[in-house]
């Protein structure tokens, strides 16, 4: 545990330094890129507690990212409420979500969970697609009003800061989390809910309080996305997307937390990375990821930890280690 | 009363039944996979799409082969896709511990036929010239031929179906394995066999869907996406996992979408199916016809 | 001594099958009591009524004078009535450790908001939680593979750990569903040992076994059902007499010698 939260802590920073030397040589490109990183990140985190810990497919992240991005926007920018209270709102808004979105999780399992799931994240693009009055429609809302931290940021190249201060709080969370009590008690829910409950745990809560965190998590996001890039359009919170988040959680490892940005990285900066073989790259990678479905299904990070075991246990049997 | 002038009923009810047939057939495909191998297949769009491509872009655009021929070799085709992906992909998937792992993986899948289909074909849309594009006048009703045609072929495949169930052998087999599994492979049904016969009838019917699509839509690797969509909605609604259920809810949602826009604009369409979907999932999760437990 | 576990005419039908009939039985503190039957006879119905998995058609059940006939499995397990299953239901992704640690969540008092703002606290809760668990573990002699995933344990492992996740809840009853099940001689010994010496610790066991060997050397009493409906109750001797216990399920073996 102790070893863990260390080893996240350097991970954190190792991140961090490295936005710092690529902010030094930054262009716009590279920057979006990684700002989307950022977002993705907090995403998957919170795709990581329903989906990943409890075992519930989730298909509504780029849906409840979208209620988030929207209701900021027309809170701060429409009816000019102080875009800190904004974001509490939203976040209100966030917990009503997954409140809402997890009761169904108690009388549906499996896929027909992740089909209601997918007809809200299609209910909501539709609805911001043609609720043109409030939310722009098709040609999307634009010049949304950014949080001010102190002071108005007058660019995307220092607004960007923030919103890496708000991922790091969100992996922060995330790590207390998944590492504790609680994450151990939706993974049981996940590995065998009527053996949770015989141990006195309340799955009906967890599970709506898992998707609660999700829908925060998802909220959050979407805040920080209309900050970052003040323009939003219903095309970015297609169904589509939420497989994405789906296929950066199950690529970097379900269940954990440097699994998760591990996959959010991969995914996110792979295909631009990968820019020459653009016309192949999208078939190569979802190829690679059934591959990993079906021989390695619990993720990359997963492979890492097996063979970190395995060195442990070859230079352990020298010495007396327990 | 205003809303229902210039209203032309039969011109309606007949589309309104043919696009319910499309989403029964889509009911129909997903609901024999998913009661052979407890999948959800989730890239059963990318079967349609694939089906419509290798008809309209292999065999009618490229090689100009009469329709006949061309519909033949398509379902051939698709048929010995269907083995193809049982025996590779869905059989290991449907052995993983968790039920979201093998949901991943047919949504991998999906993403790389279609991946496939816009690197082989292209990535414009196009259309299959002379193939069910005329229309009949009966009075001041146009109806479009390929309506008529989706609603016969529907019913001839639904039919047969139906027959092959009750009447051969491994139609019966195939109603064992969806049953017990176990059980089946100790009466000594070949249970792999099975599956990959019921996938190959499945992607079947995706081809039949992708042809009759094709003069709908525009050839392309989106054209189904919300038909699929709303299969999923009908199969929900109809009762998940059975043949009747997934017919009544098609046509339901079919005549729910098309009379639906009379009083709301039709661009909350989509929405209306997803909502109605989403409103049976929570008061009636067995749908309209709840299965009878094996 | 007092009444631990009390069932009054407990009946369960589904649907038109009468599982349980008009049951009722009482297990008292202190006491093993077994609870043993044919195959059909009700015996795993009765446990799941007991642990609220379903609920009686008619009767009640009291836990230490508490009705939790309508309960919820978890608010029942809360009570303190731990339970181990007959085909064992450990958390196939966790470690030996984690899964005795599941267990004690009930234990700890920090909902999610206030652990997320007080990581101190959260960690001093882990912290008597792995304490605890590996004092458990340490108890039923399994602390050498504490670290190792559960999927990868033989299976006498499995069914132990499984004992020592349910005394992690701090039950005062603890139901066993065929502990000695799939056992060897030796394992079924060690078993029966710590069973033995949980008990003498003030835990209260209720059983349901077919291992007439274990039932008889370790049961205070033994109430036998059939076809739903208690058939006889009484100490080992008396079951071993009785002769329509004999007819319906211990067969000639059994007879007195």
């Amino acid at each position: 545990m102790k070893k863990k939260t260390l080893f996240v802590l350097l991970l954190s920073a190792a991140i961090v330094v490295a936005y710092v030397l690529l902010f030094i040589s930054a262009n716009s490109y590279v920057q979006s890129v990684m700002n989307m990183l950022l977002y993705n990140i907090v995403l998957v985190l919170g795709l990581n507690f329903i989906t990943g810990l409890t075992g519930q497919m989730n298909m509504a992240t780029a849906g409840m990212m979208a209620l988030g991005a929207y209701s900021f926007a027309i809170a701060d920018t429409t009816y000019g409420v102080n875009p800190w209270l904004a974001l509490l709102m939203v976040m209100a808004l966030g917990l009503a979500i997954g409140r809402a979105l997890g009761y169904p999780s108690l009388r549906l399992q499996g896929f027909f969970l992740s089909l209601t799931t997918i007809g809200f994240n299609e209910v909501v693009r539709i609805t911001v697609n043609n609720l043109t009055d409030i939310t722009g429609g098709a040609t999307g809302f634009k010049d949304v009003k950014r949080l001010p931290f102190f002071f108005e940021f007058p660019n995307k190249n220092s607004y960007f800061y923030l919103n890496l201060i708000f991922t790091l709080i969100m992996i922060a969370i995330a790590v207390l989390v998944v590492n504790s009590k609680w994450g151990r008690a939706y993974k049981s829910i996940r590995d065998n809910w009527e053996a949770a409950e015989a141990s006195g745990i309340d799955v009906a809560k967890l599970k709506i309080q898992a998707f609660t965190m999700a829908a925060i998590y998802s909220v959050v996001a979407g805040c920080m996305y209309a900050g970052y890039s003040q323009y939003l359009n219903p095309t970015a919170f297609a169904t589509s997307y939420s497989q994405n988040y789906v296929a950066m959680l199950m690529v970097g490892g379900i269940g954990s937390v440097p699994g998760n940005i591990l996959g959010a990285a991969l995914v996110t900066v792979l295909p631009e990375v990968l820019r020459a073989f653009q016309n192949y790259y999208w078939v190569m990678f979802c190829t690679i990821c059934l591959l990993m479905a079906i021989f390695v299904p619990d993720g990359l990070w997963s492979v890492l930890q097996k063979a970190v075991r395995f060195v442990k246990k070859k230079l352990g049997k020298g010495k007396e280690v327990a | 009363m205003s809303v229902f002038e210039g209203v032309n009923w039969l011109q309606l009810l007949v589309t309104a039944i043919a696009m319910g047939c499309i989403y029964s057939l889509i009911a129909t495909e997903y609901t024999l996979i998913y009661n052979a191998t407890g999948l959800v297949n989730f890239a059963h769009e990318s079967f349609i799409v694939l089906g419509a491509y290798i008809f309209a872009g292999t065999f009618e655009r490229a090689l100009q082969f009469p329709h006949w021929l061309a519909i033949l070799l398509t379902l051939v085709s698709m048929a010995a896709f269907g083995v193809l992906v049982a025996s590779t992909i869905l059989n290991p998937l449907r052995n993983l511990q968790f039920v979201t792992y093998a949901m991943f993986g047919t949504m991998m899948l999906s993403r790389i036929i279609i991946e496939i289909c816009r690197l082989s074909w292209g990535s414009l849309p196009f259309t299959v010239k002379g193939f069910l594009r005329e229309s009949i006048s009966i009075g001041s009703t146009v109806l479009s031929e390929s309506y008529i045609y989706i609603i016969i072929i529907s019913v001839i495949v639904i039919t047969l179906l139906q027959l092959f169930f009750k009447f051969t052998k491994a139609g019966k087999a195939m109603i064992c394995v969806s049953q017990n599994k176990d059980a089946a492979a100790l009466m000594g049904i070949n249970v792999t066999a099975s599956i990959n016969l019921t996938v190959a009838i499945s992607s079947v019917i995706c081809g039949i869907v992708g042809i009759l699509c094709a003069p709908l839509y525009n050839v392309s690797s989106n054209m189904v996406t919300s038909a699929a969509t709303k299969g999923f909605c009908a199969g929900v609604i109809g009762g998940f996992g059975s043949y009747p259920g997934a017919i009544i809810g098609g046509i339901l949602i079919g005549l729910i979408e098309q009379f639906g826009i009379i009083f709301i604009p039709s661009v909350w369409k989509d929405a209306l199916s997803f909502g109605l979907m989403i409103i049976f999932l929570l008061i009636r999760p067995g749908g309209i016809i709840k299965r009878k437990k094996a | 001594m007092a009444a631990m576990l009390e069932l009054k005419n407990i009946t369960k039908q589904f649907g038109g099958l009468t599982a349980v009939n008009d049951l009722s039985m009482t297990v008292m503190e202190h006491e093993i009591h077994a609870l043993i039957g044919p195959n059909g006879a009700g015996k795993t119905t009765a446990t799941n009524m007991i642990e609220g998995v379903f609920h009686p058609t008619s009767g009640q059940i009291f836990f230490k004078g508490h009705e939790i006939t309508n309960l919820k499995t978890h608010e029942i397990a809360r009570l303190g009535i731990g339970r181990t299953f007959q085909n064992i239901k450990l958390y196939d992704t966790m470690t030996a450790l984690e899964n005795v640690m599941v267990g004690g969540h009930q234990l700890t008092k920090l909902d999610l908001f206030p652990s997320i703002v007080n990581p101190k606290g959260l960690m001093d809760e882990e912290k008597m939680l792995k304490e605890k668990a590996e004092m458990l573990l340490d108890y039923v002699g399994l602390h050498n593979i504490k670290d190792e995933y559960v999927k990868n344990l033989p299976y006498g492992n499995r069914k132990v750990l499984e004992v020592a996740r349910a005394l992690m809840t701090d039950p005062e009853l603890l139901l066993l569903d065929e502990p000695a099940a799939g056992l060897n001689p030796s394992e079924r010994a060690e078993f029966v040992d710590l069973l033995m010496r949980i008990h003498s610790e003030g835990k209260t066991l209720f059983f349901i076994e077919h291992n007439m060997d274990v039932v008889m050397n370790v049961s205070h009493r033994i109430t036998v059902v059939n076809f739903g409906a208690k058939i006889a109750e009484g100490t080992p001797q008396e079951i071993q007499t009785n002769p329509e216990v004999i007819k319906a399920y211990l067969g000639e073996r059994y007879k007195v010698k």
